[in-house]
């Protein structure tokens, strides 16, 4: 910890390692903060540094909260902060999955990089990953008589196995139950307890070409610093 | 251990470690490949499936009938779906069967595959866990015939490499045979020369050897040269050149008493009456001139191989002619021809020679021989001026045709019916032990039931050609004899069978199917055959010798001046003649030539046996000059 003066400064893998090593003390296990905001003020500048900034104070001041108040300022955080917007426009091709320091360093994303941002969030912040899901829904838009329907995305959280789900969604900005909101509905949800198992990480690079989108994802975050 | 043989040693053992290290390699690889798939497959499916549940009606019954069919369809070791509250809901499990695999191999390389897990949902709620499993026997399966694959490329990769090594090893190691060969030859005192290999190694030791074969040639050329010079000053007259009386006498002795001499003869005796008074008158430098013109008339009138011409004192010389045609012929060539000689045709003064001539048979002694042939020269003499006197002229002994036949009819008849044996002398070494039997032919007289020696019949069957036949038949006997007898053996080879190339190949097959018999046989070869028949000599030697048999020569003495071109042949032992071994004890002159002969033959590997040893006297100086071995009358068993 007396180090992240010279670790900001002057990065070398052996000091990443290093302090890889003594990072293990931070009260986000999985974290490397400084090294996140070092990344966002490199690629995306003060405004990008300044995303992780307040998102590390988000973590830091939910800390040791209740689970709903962790989803209540989590939701909250990502429906503020990060503007709406396609792939395309956003990223330049189609279906991009963002890391929550890419949402958060361009401060804009689309549905599925909101669910992952928050999923990760609550992650870091001890919401154990079996009581959440990414889900698939179809999604009604323009009121209940409207025909016109979206592929979209969601994090749904089971506070208990058999209960019904809250849904925290960027199309609305409070947390309502599943019942609450007959505009979605369920196609698939699956969580990293399923695709990402166990030891099993992913060999970075040997076999980029062939992990799906989540995969990559994961790999990705875990290159700018979240385990 | 041979070249090749390592070459296969170590071919082995490279391939065995490059198997060994691109096993474990390409197994390692292949099975981290084959876990990531087996991974991705798991993860995939089950997501799928899970996919697939989610968007079903939730019927107990419709849930485990996909479960099922997606179990039985695919290849799975298990499908498992739990609820949320952990209750297991369905399971299939596949029995894990390998039977092409043997269990050692799943053993060693173990596939761990994590499972698939996906969440089944109905609407917003959890259905329930789906973990999927796939069956890793495929995988297992694919590796271990890839596996062995591996191992039959390898093992028909050593087998190429080990035969393409060994070609290229015995390309290289073609003249190293040569070269062994030569080393061997030299080790056993042959020394030849070859030529000299491409390989730069082996041209310098081929080059080192020849250098060393040379210089032993020429030493040998040289020691024989001296020996020659010893030898005529030991035997010849130094004025004429002609055998000296010592010699002569020792040389008609061997001719009436040998093994092999011929069965009758004639020997004159040419004096010249006037000598002293031509000494006085001419001179003694003229008188010189004139007894070598004598001795060049006496070779002219007897060019045959066998005859012998000595001087046996100042005016007496002396021809031996076994086995000659005509007496008076013979005695009228000699006369005519050494009168040419003496008398200048200017001159009016004539000289006379006197010539007496008497007539041998095998087995007469010496000393009557010697006056018979005094007292016809008496007679010429007392009859005046030139004369031949032929005592016992009237003796039949040049057979008539009908003798022919009867000895050709005598001497097929014993071979046809194996009336052949032969007796048996001891040759012995210093210290009276064995060496080998001499074996000398007898043949019986079928008729009588007498047994004839070899003296007696071997002019005839020489005459007849039948030589061959009986040497066979003498070998044949050997052969049998020394399967029952432990003694070495040594049989007479004659100069007809020796240029036979039939039956030496015929020798060769026999002992070659008995090596045990072909170590104990000794083979005696007349020495001019070295030099008159040097190249089936050679062929001869170098077939039969090695077998084990050993080959020397017989009645060694007169051509010890090609002695040298012996260097390359091996020889085992030389036997010298009897005529230089005859009171050896009392010729100095012998004595020196004798001991540089059995110095050179041991330089070269050759054994010296004297032949016709008669007393104590000779055998212990025989001893003293170098001898190893002796045979003879005076040489027993003891």
């Amino acid at each position: 910890m007396m180090k992240n003066g010279h670790i900001v400064g002057n990065i070398t893998p052996w000091k990443v390692v290093l302090f890889l090593f003594f990072s293990v003390n931070l009260v986000f296990a999985s974290v490397e903060l400084d090294r996140m905001l070092l990344l966002a003020s490199q690629r995306y500048g003060d405004s990008g540094a300044a995303s992780v900034t307040a998102w590390r104070d988000l973590l830091t001041s939910s800390t040791g909260q209740n689970e709903a108040a962790k989803l209540k300022r989590v939701n909250e955080f990502f429906n503020r902060k990060i503007r709406f917007g396609e792939d395309r426009d956003i990223w330049g091709t189609e279906d991009y999955w963002a890391t929550p320091l890419e949402v958060l360093g361009r401060s804009e994303g689309d549905c599925e990089d909101f669910a992952i941002a928050k999923y990760i969030t609550l992650k870091l912040l001890g919401v154990p990953s079996v009581k959440m899901r990414l889900t698939y829904v179809k999604a009604r838009i323009g009121g209940p008589q409207s025909s016109i329907t979206q592929a979209h995305m969601v994090l749904s959280y089971y506070p208990a196995p058999e209960d019904e789900p809250v849904i925290l969604d960027n199309l609305i900005s409070d947390i309502r139950p599943a019942s609450r909101r007959p505009d979605l509905t369920t196609v698939f949800g699956f969580n990293a307890e399923g695709l990402w198992v166990g030891g099993a990480t992913p060999r970075a690079g040997a076999s980029a070409q062939r992990l799906s989108k989540w995969q990559t994802v994961l790999v990705r975050m875990r290159e700018e610093g979240i385990e | 251990m041979t070249l090749t043989k390592q070459l296969w040693l170590a071919v082995a053992a490279i391939m065995t470690i490059a198997f060994g290290i691109s096993f474990l390699a390409s197994a390692w690889s292949a099975k981290s490949y084959l876990e990531d798939q087996l991974r991705l497959k798991n993860v995939d499916n089950a997501n799928s499936l899970a996919l697939s549940m989610s968007q079903m009606e939730k019927d107990p019954v419709l849930i485990e009938l996909l479960v099922s069919a997606q179990f039985d369809i695919g290849h799975y070791k298990q499908i498992k779906l739990v609820s949320p509250n952990g209750k297991l809901m369905i399971e299939r499990v596949g029995e894990a069967v390998n039977d092409k695999v043997p269990a050692w191999f799943v053993k060693l390389i173990p596939l761990t595959t994590e499972p698939g897990v996906a969440q089944v949902q109905d609407g917003w709620r959890q259905y329930g866990t789906l973990t999927v499993i796939s069956d890793n026997r495929f995988a297992h399966l694919a590796l271990w015939q890839g596996n062995l694959r591996l191992l039959v490329w390898f093992l028909v990769g050593a087998l190429l490499c080990g035969v393409i090594g060994t070609l290229i090893l015995r390309a290289i190691t073609r003249p190293l045979g040569e070269v062994v060969k030569q080393a061997e030859a030299i080790g056993a005192r042959r020394f030849i020369t070859i030529e000299e290999p491409r390989t730069r190694e082996f041209r310098s030791v081929v080059r080192a050897m020849n250098a060393l074969s040379g210089q032993v040639r020429g030493m040998l050329d040289e020691e024989s040269v001296r020996l020659e010079r010893l030898r005529r000053d030991a035997q010849h007259d130094a004025l004429t050149g002609l055998l000296n009386r010592e010699h002569f006498l020792n040389k008609i002795q061997s001719a009436l008493e040998g093994e092999d001499a011929a069965p009758a003869g004639a020997l004159f005796i040419l004096r010249l009456p006037d000598l002293i008074k031509l000494n006085k008158e001419l001179g003694r430098e003229t008188t010189d001139t004139l007894l070598k013109r004598v001795a060049y008339a006496l070779q002219e009138s007897c060019p045959d191989e066998p005859c012998l011409i000595g001087r046996l004192n100042g005016a007496d010389f002396a021809v031996l002619a076994p086995d000659v045609g005509s007496v008076e012929e013979l005695a009228r060539q000699i006369s005519a021809h050494t009168l040419l000689s003496i008398n200048d045709p200017s001159s009016p003064t004539e000289h006379a020679v006197l010539l007496g001539a008497a007539v041998y048979r095998h087995g007469d002694a010496v000393s009557q021989v010697l006056s018979r042939a005094d007292m016809a020269l008496g007679r010429a003499e007392s009859e005046g001026g030139s004369a031949v006197e032929l005592d016992n002229v009237n003796v039949e002994w040049k057979p008539p045709a009908s003798l022919v036949a009867a000895w050709q009819v005598l001497i097929e008849t014993a071979l046809n019916l194996s009336r052949v044996k032969f007796a048996t002398y001891p040759v012995l070494n210093g210290q009276g032990a064995l060496i080998h039997y001499e074996a000398p032919a007898r043949m019986q007289v079928i008729e009588s039931s007498l047994w004839m020696s070899a003296q007696e019949f071997m002019p005839w069957a020489s005459r007849l050609g039948l030589t061959q036949r009986i040497d066979e038949a003498v070998f044949e006997h050997a052969l049998v004899w020394l399967q029952s007898n432990d003694g070495p053996m040594c049989i007479n080879v004659s100069p007809q069978s020796v240029c036979d190339p039939m039956l030496t190949a015929r020798y060769y097959h026999v002992l070659k199917a008995a090596p045990e018999i072909a170590k104990k046989l000794w083979i005696d070869i007349p020495e001019f055959v070295a030099y008159r028949h040097a190249r089936e000599f050679r062929v001869f030697c170098d077939t039969l010798k090695p077998l084990g048999c050993k080959i020397g020569l017989e009645h060694v003495g007169n051509q010890i001046c090609h002695m040298g071109e012996l260097y390359d042949v091996g020889l085992d032992y030389l036997k010298i003649d009897s005529a230089i071994i005859r009171d050896i004890d009392q010729n100095l002159g012998n004595q020196t030539f004798l001991r540089g002969l059995c110095t050179i033959a041991h330089t070269m590997g050759m054994m010296t046996i004297a032949e016709g040893v008669l007393n104590q006297q000779e055998a212990a100086c025989l001893k003293d000059l170098g001898f190893k071995g002796m045979t003879g009358p005076g040489i027993v068993l003891g």
